[in-house]
C-alpha cells in the first residue's frame, strides 16, 4: 500500500512553488498516517524529499539510548545519494545535527568550511560536503532525532544552488508529520509487545489451571478451589485418590508472587505429584520435595506447603505442616482447633530430624478440616478489612450448613473480583464420608455407633479424645456438665492404658461410643498386655498420695466400670456406661 | 508450653490455664514445685483452668504435701465449678485451703 500511494504521487522538479510544497506535504502526510512498515516509509519519503528539494544526499538519524547515558547516539536509519551511511553513529550533541537536536530548530548552513560545529563525515567515497538544511524530529518535548539534507544540487547551468528559508520550512513540517508516525509506530510497537506479553501469561495460566485436580464429585470428601489474583499463581492445591480408598492432598504457597513464583509452583506441584503415587506418608513426601526443591532453588524463595492423607474409613487426617498457616479442625460441636506449623518452610535446607517433617495424626469424628493460603487470611473482603484467622472462623461459620464445594466457593466470593494475593481452599468434610446426609440422620435416630476411631496412645490426644466423646455425648441430647464427667472418666481409662498398659510405648486405642436406650456405652481396647484387674482397683480415699485417683473417678463419674474379654489379637476391653439423665431421654 | 509465675508482695502466684490433663500435668508439677523453693507464700491461680484431671490433682497434692512439710502457705483461688467438682471427686475440697472464684 505505502509503494503504490507513493507511486501516485507524481515527482515534480523542485520549482520554489508553494502548489509543490503542498502536494508533497499533504501525500507524505497521509502516507504516514497509514504506514504499517515505518522503515520502509521512512526510506521512500525520504527520497521523495530529497527529488522534490532537488538535495544531493538525505539521512534520516534516530536517537538511540536513554537520556542522560553518555552511550546516547545518533544512528543512521535510513539514507539517500551516492554514499550509504546507513547504520553510522554520531555523539548526541555532535555537528550541525547534534545542533538542531539541542535546539529542537531547524539549521540552514549554505557553506559548511565557515561553521565551526561542522565535523567532516568520513567514509564518505570522495564525496564532498558543501551545504546542509537540517531540522529535528521531535513530537511534543521528545527528541527523537533528525532529518538530513545534503547540497542542492546544481542548476542546468552548473552553478552552485543554495537551500533557501522556504526549504527550511518544508524541511520542518515533514520532519514533525515523520516524527508523529515515528512516534505512533513505536507506540503501536509497545502494545503489539504488551499484547503478545498477555497471550504468553494467558497460556501460562492454563497450562497451571491444568495441573489443578478437576472438580471433585458434589458428594466427596475433599474440595480445593484456587483463584489466582494476576493471570498465573503461586499457589496450588491437589487431591489424589489412592486405590484403598484414602486420599492424598497437599495445599502450598510459593513466597513472592508474578511469572518466578509461577514457575516454582509448576516444579513443586510436579515433585508432590510424582512422589505421592510413591510415598503416601506425609512427613517424607515433604522431606523428599524438599530435598528436591533445595538443589535449584532460587535464591530468597522458600514454599509453604501442608501434605497430607485423609482416610474416610477411620474418620482421621494424617498431615504434615512446613511453615504454612495452621489448618483448622471444625469438630462436630463448632469448636475450632489449629495445628501451627511443626517445621519451617520449604527451600531453606533446613536440618530435619529423623530425615522427615513431623506429623500429625487427628480424627475428625465428622468434624470438617479446612486449609487455606494467606491469600485468605491476609485479603481483603468487600469492606475492607483483612479477616485474619479469626476472620476465617468466621466466614467458614457463616456457610457451615452448604454442601462443601459450594461452601469453598461462596468462602471465595467474600474476597471480591480483585484479589490482592493468590487465593486457594481446601476442605475435607468428614461427614461426607459416611454416604450423604440422610443415612446419617438415620444412624443418629437409631442410635448405634457415635464414634468409631483409632488414636495413638499418646498424651497430646486425649484432648481429642475428650471432644471426640463430648460430642457424642451432647449429640445424645446431654448437658455440657455431663459430657464433662463422661470425658473425664474416659480420659482415666486412657491414661491407664498408655501409662500402665503401653508404659510409655508406641501404641493404639479403639474408641467406640454407642448409644443404648438411655444409656451411652464407650467402648476402649487396646493391645497392650493383659491387665491383672487388681491392680485397677481405687486407692483407699483416705489414703493421701499423688496418683491412684484415675480409676475412682472412672467408677464415680459413670455407671458402671466393666472389663470384657478382648477381641482376638487385642490386649484389653473396658466398657463405661453411663445413663442419660431423665430430662435428656427424648 | 508453661505456666506464668508471678511475684506479689507477699506471695508467689502460678498462674495455671488451660486444661491440665496428662500431656500438661508435668508443666504444672514443675512450675508448683520451683515456686515452692521460694519460700514464700504460694498462691494457685485457678481461674483460668477448664479442665483438670487425677493427674492434674496429683500435681495439686504432691505441691501441698511439700508446703506443708516446708511450713509454707499453699492455697487455691478462684477455683471454677468444674475444677471444684473434681476436687470434691478426690475428696480434696476440704484438705486444700479454697478461695472460690
Amino acid at each position: 500500500m505505502s509503494a503504490s500511494l507513493l507511486g501516485n504521487l507524481s515527482p515534480k522538479p523542485y520549482a520554489g512553488r508553494s502548489a509543490g510544497y503542498l502536494e508533497l506535504l499533504g501525500g507524505l502526510m497521509e502516507q504516514f498516517a497509514q504506514t504499517q512498515d515505518i522503515e520502509q516509509t521512512l526510506k521512500l519519503a525520504l527520497q521523495r524529499i530529497a527529488d522534490t528539494m532537488q538535495a544531493e544526499a538525505a539521512s534520516l538519524f534516530l536517537l538511540e539510548g536513554a537520556p542522560g547515558d553518555s552511550r546516547r547516539r545518533l544512528v543512521c536509519k535510513v539514507c539517500v545519494g551516492p554514499s550509504d551511511i546507513t547504520g553510522l553513529a554520531l555523539p548526541e550533541n555532535s555537528g550541525i545535527a547534534g545542533r538542531a537536536l539541542a535546539a529542537n530548530a531547524a539549521q540552514i548552513v549554505a557553506d559548511v568550511r565557515l561553521d565551526r560545529d561542522f565535523v567532516p563525515p568520513s567514509g564518505l567515497d570522495g564525496f564532498v560536503v558543501r551545504s546542509i538544511l537540517c531540522a529535528p524530529l521531535s513530537v511534543r518535548s521528545e527528541r527523537l532525532g533528525v532529518v538530513e539534507l545534503i547540497n542542492r544540487k546544481p542548476c542546468g547551468s552548473g552553478a552552485e544552488q543554495l537551500f533557501t528559508p522556504e526549504d527550511t520550512d518544508l524541511l520542518a513540517a515533514l520532519a514533525a508529520a515523520a516524527a508523529l508516525a515515528i512516534s505512533n509506530a513505536r507506540l503501536t510497537q509497545s502494545m503489539v509487545e504488551q499484547e503478545r506479553l498477555r497471550r504468553e501469561l494467558e497460556l501460562a495460566a492454563a497450562v497451571q489451571r491444568n495441573l489443578l485436580p478437576p472438580p471433585q464429585a458434589a458428594d466427596a470428601a475433599v474440595h480445593g478451589l484456587s483463584r489466582p489474583a494476576r493471570g498465573v499463581s503461586g499457589d496450588f492445591y491437589d487431591i489424589l485418590p489412592l486405590p484403598d480408598g484414602r486420599i492424598v492432598f497437599a495445599l502450598a504457597d510459593v513466597s513472592g508472587k508474578g511469572m518466578n513464583a509461577a514457575l516454582v509452583m509448576v516444579k513443586t506441584h510436579t515433585l508432590f505429584r510424582s512422589w505421592a503415587k510413591r510415598l503416601a506418608d506425609p512427613g517424607r513426601l515433604l522431606a523428599r520435595i524438599e530435598a528436591e526443591l533445595c538443589e535449584t532453588m532460587s535464591f530468597g524463595m522458600f514454599v509453604t506447603m501442608v501434605v497430607g492423607i485423609y482416610d474416610p474409613h477411620r474418620h482421621e487426617v494424617r498431615f504434615s505442616n512446613a511453615g504454612h498457616e495452621p489448618p483448622l479442625w471444625r469438630d462436630t460441636l463448632g469448636i475450632y482447633h489449629d495445628f501451627p506449623a511443626g517445621d519451617p518452610p520449604l527451600g531453606i535446607q533446613c536440618k530435619l530430624e529423623n530425615n522427615r517433617y513431623r506429623e500429625n495424626v487427628l480424627p475428625l469424628a465428622g468434624g470438617t478440616f479446612y486449609l487455606y493460603t494467606d491469600g485468605a487470611t491476609e485479603g481483603r473482603l468487600a469492606d475492607g478489612t483483612m479477616p485474619g484467622s479469626e476472620g476465617m472462623r468466621g466466614l467458614i461459620e457463616a456457610h457451615v450448613d452448604e454442601p462443601a464445594a459450594q461452601r469453598l466457593e461462596h468462602i471465595a466470593a467474600h474476597f471480591g473480583g480483585e484479589l490482592r494475593d493468590d487465593l486457594t481452599l481446601l476442605l475435607i468434610d468428614d461427614a461426607a464420608a459416611d454416604c450423604g446426609v440422610q443415612r446419617r440422620r438415620r444412624q443418629r435416630r437409631s442410635a448405634a455407633v457415635l464414634v468409631s476411631q483409632t488414636i495413638p496412645a499418646s498424651t497430646d490426644q486425649l484432648k481429642i479424645v475428650r471432644r471426640l466423646v463430648e460430642a457424642a455425648a451432647r449429640q445424645s441430647g446431654a448437658s455440657i456438665d455431663w459430657a464433662a464427667d463422661l470425658a473425664l472418666a474416659v480420659d482415666e481409662a486412657c491414661q491407664n492404658i498408655i501409662r500402665h498398659g503401653y508404659r510409655g510405648c508406641e501404641g493404639r486405642i479403639e474408641l467406640r461410643v454407642r448409644r443404648r436406650d438411655n444409656q451411652l456405652q464407650v467402648e476402649l481396647v487396646d493391645f497392650a498386655p493383659s491387665v491383672k484387674q487388681d491392680d485397677c482397683k481405687g486407692r483407699r480415699l483416705d489414703e493421701l498420695r499423688p496418683g491412684g485417683l484415675g480409676t475412682h473417678f472412672m467408677h464415680a463419674l459413670t455407671d458402671r466400670v466393666r472389663f470384657l474379654l478382648p477381641p482376638k489379637g487385642a490386649g484389653n476391653r473396658l466398657l463405661l456406661s453411663k445413663n442419660l439423665q431423665e430430662e435428656s431421654v427424648p | 508450653m508453661s505456666f506464668r509465675v508471678t511475684e506479689g508482695d507477699q506471695a508467689l502466684t502460678v498462674h495455671l490455664s488451660g486444661e491440665i490433663d496428662l500431656d500438661r500435668s508435668p508443666e504444672a508439677r514443675k512450675a508448683l514445685l520451683s515456686s515452692l523453693a521460694d519460700g514464700r507464700p504460694v498462691v494457685v491461680d485457678m481461674g483460668e483452668v477448664s479442665y483438670i484431671d487425677s493427674s492434674g490433682v496429683a500435681s495439686l497434692v504432691e505441691a501441698y504435701q511439700r508446703a506443708k512439710e516446708s511450713k509454707i502457705d499453699f492455697s487455691l483461688h478462684r477455683v471454677g465449678e468444674r475444677v471444684l467438682k473434681v476436687l470434691s471427686l478426690a475428696r480434696l475440697d476440704s484438705i486444700f485451703t479454697i478461695v472460690p472464684g
